[in-house]
C-alpha cells in the first residue's frame, strides 16, 4: 500500500502486519510511527510525521528508504534487531540515500544497504548491551558521519558482503569491532583503546586512527580503498593470517603505511 | 607490532613502481616494538621489480625492491 496523501493531526502512526506501505508524502502527524511489523518504506523527506517524534522499529520490522533523497527532518530512530527475514531494521533498498536523524539502539540492531549508498548523519547510540550492538550489511555502501557511541560489547560488526562501511567521525563506543566481511574504511577515528578484529575475506583501511588491531586472516590496508595513506594503529597483531597490504608506486614518502 | 606465525605482507605496486630502490618506513611500531617477521610476502599489480631485502629496524622496517 501507497500513502501519498499527507497525513496530519495529533496522534500518530502504527504499522502492523507482514505487508510493505510506503510514505510518498510530507506528513505532519505530531505522535510517534511505529513499525511493529512488515516493512515501512519512506520515500520522501519528512514522511515520518513531525520531527520533534520519534520513529521506533521494533523486533522484526524494517524501515527501508528507497528512491535516493535525503531525509533532512532530524527524525530520531529507536532501531531493534534484524528486520524483516534478516534485512535490517534499517534498510537501504535503492539509491543513494541520506539521514539526518539520531539512532538508537535498545537492542541490537542492524543496519543494511541492500543497494545504492547509505549515508547516516546522526549520532548513533550502540546501547549497553550484552548481546550485541549495531551490525551494518549488505552489498552497498555505506557513510556513518554521525559519532557512534555506547558500550555495547559487540560495539561495531560489519557482516560478511562486498559492501563498504565508511567512518568519519570522532567515535567514542567502548565494544568490540569485528570486521567479518567487505571492507571497513575509518577516516575518523575510533578510541585507542578499542579492539578490532579483521576476519578472513574482510579488510580494514583509512586514514584515521583505531586502536589494537588484530587480523585473524583478514588484510590491513592503509589508506583509501584504492589509494596510498597511513592508517594509525595502537598495535597490530598479523601472526594468525593476517595481511597487510601496502601500496606503493614509488619511494619518495614510501607508499600506504601503517 | 606482531609477525610471525602465518603472517603476509602484500606489496601492490600499482603497475607503476618503477626502478630499483628502498621503501623506508612502510609501517613505524614506537610503541611496543616488533616481534617476529613476516613470513611471506607477495606481490600484486607488478611491474617486474620484487621484495628483495626487508629491513627490520628498531622502530620500523624498510623494505628494498630489485
Amino acid at each position: 500500500m501507497t500513502l501519498s496523501g499527507a497525513i496530519g493531526g495529533a496522534g500518530g502512526l502504527t504499522k502492523q502486519g507482514s505487508g510493505t506501505l510506503t510514505l510518498s508524502a510530507l506528513n505532519s502527524y505530531a505522535d510517534n510511527t511505529i513499525i511493529d511489523a512488515g516493512t515501512l518504506i519512506v520515500a520522501h523527506d519528512g514522511a515520518l510525521g513531525a520531527a520533534n517524534s520519534g520513529t521506533f522499529v521494533e523486533l522484526g520490522a524494517t524501515l527501508a528508504l528507497s528512491g535516493g533523497f535525503t531525509y533532512a527532518t532530524a527524525e530520531a530512530l529507536s532501531l531493534n534487531g534484524t528486520g524483516v527475514g534478516g534485512v535490517g531494521a534499517r534498510e537501504n533498498l535503492s539509491g543513494n540515500n541520506t539521514f539526518a536523524g539520531s539512532i538508537n539502539l535498545p537492542a541490537p540492531g542492524w543496519i543494511v544497504c541492500t543497494a545504492g549508498t547509505l549515508t547516516l548523519k546522526g549520532n548513533i547510540n550502540t546501547g549497553n548491551q550484552l548481546n550485541g550492538g549495531l551490525t551494518v550489511a549488505g552489498a552497498g555502501n555505506t557513510t556513518i558521519s554521525g559519532m557512534i557511541f555506547g558500550t555495547a560489547v559487540a560495539g561495531l560488526t560489519v557482516a560478511p558482503g562486498p559492501g563498504t562501511l565508511t567512518l568519519s567521525a570522532q567515535n567514542r563506543y567502548t565494544g568490540t569491532t569485528t570486521v567479518n566481511g567487505g571492507t571497513l574504511v575509518v577516516n575518523g577515528s575510533l578510541p585507542a583503546s578499542g579492539v578490532i578484529i579483521v576476519n578472513a575475506g574482510a579488510t580494514l583501511a583509512g586514514t584515521g586512527s583505531v586502536g589494537a588491531v588484530t587480523a585473524n586472516g583478514g588484510t590491513v590496508a592503509p589508506g583509501p580503498i584504492g589509494g596510498i595513506g597511513i592508517l594509525t594503529v595502537s598495535s597490530a597483531d598479523f601472526s594468525n593470517g593476517g595481511n597487510l597490504l601496502i601500496q606503493i608506486q614509488g619511494y619518495k614518502n614510501a607508499g600506504g603505511r601503517l | 607490532m606482531i609477525l610471525g606465525g602465518t603472517s603476509n605482507i602484500t606489496f601492490d605496486e600499482m603497475n607503476k613502481l618503477s626502478g630499483k630502490g628502498t621503501a623506508a618506513g612502510i609501517a613505524k611500531y614506537p610503541k611496543g616494538g616488533l616481534t617476529g617477521k613476516f613470513s611471506t610476502s607477495n606481490v600484486i599489480n607488478g611491474t617486474g621489480l620484487l621484495p628483495t631485502q626487508f629491513g627490520y629496524g628498531a622502530k620500523s622496517f624498510d623494505v628494498t625492491f630489485k
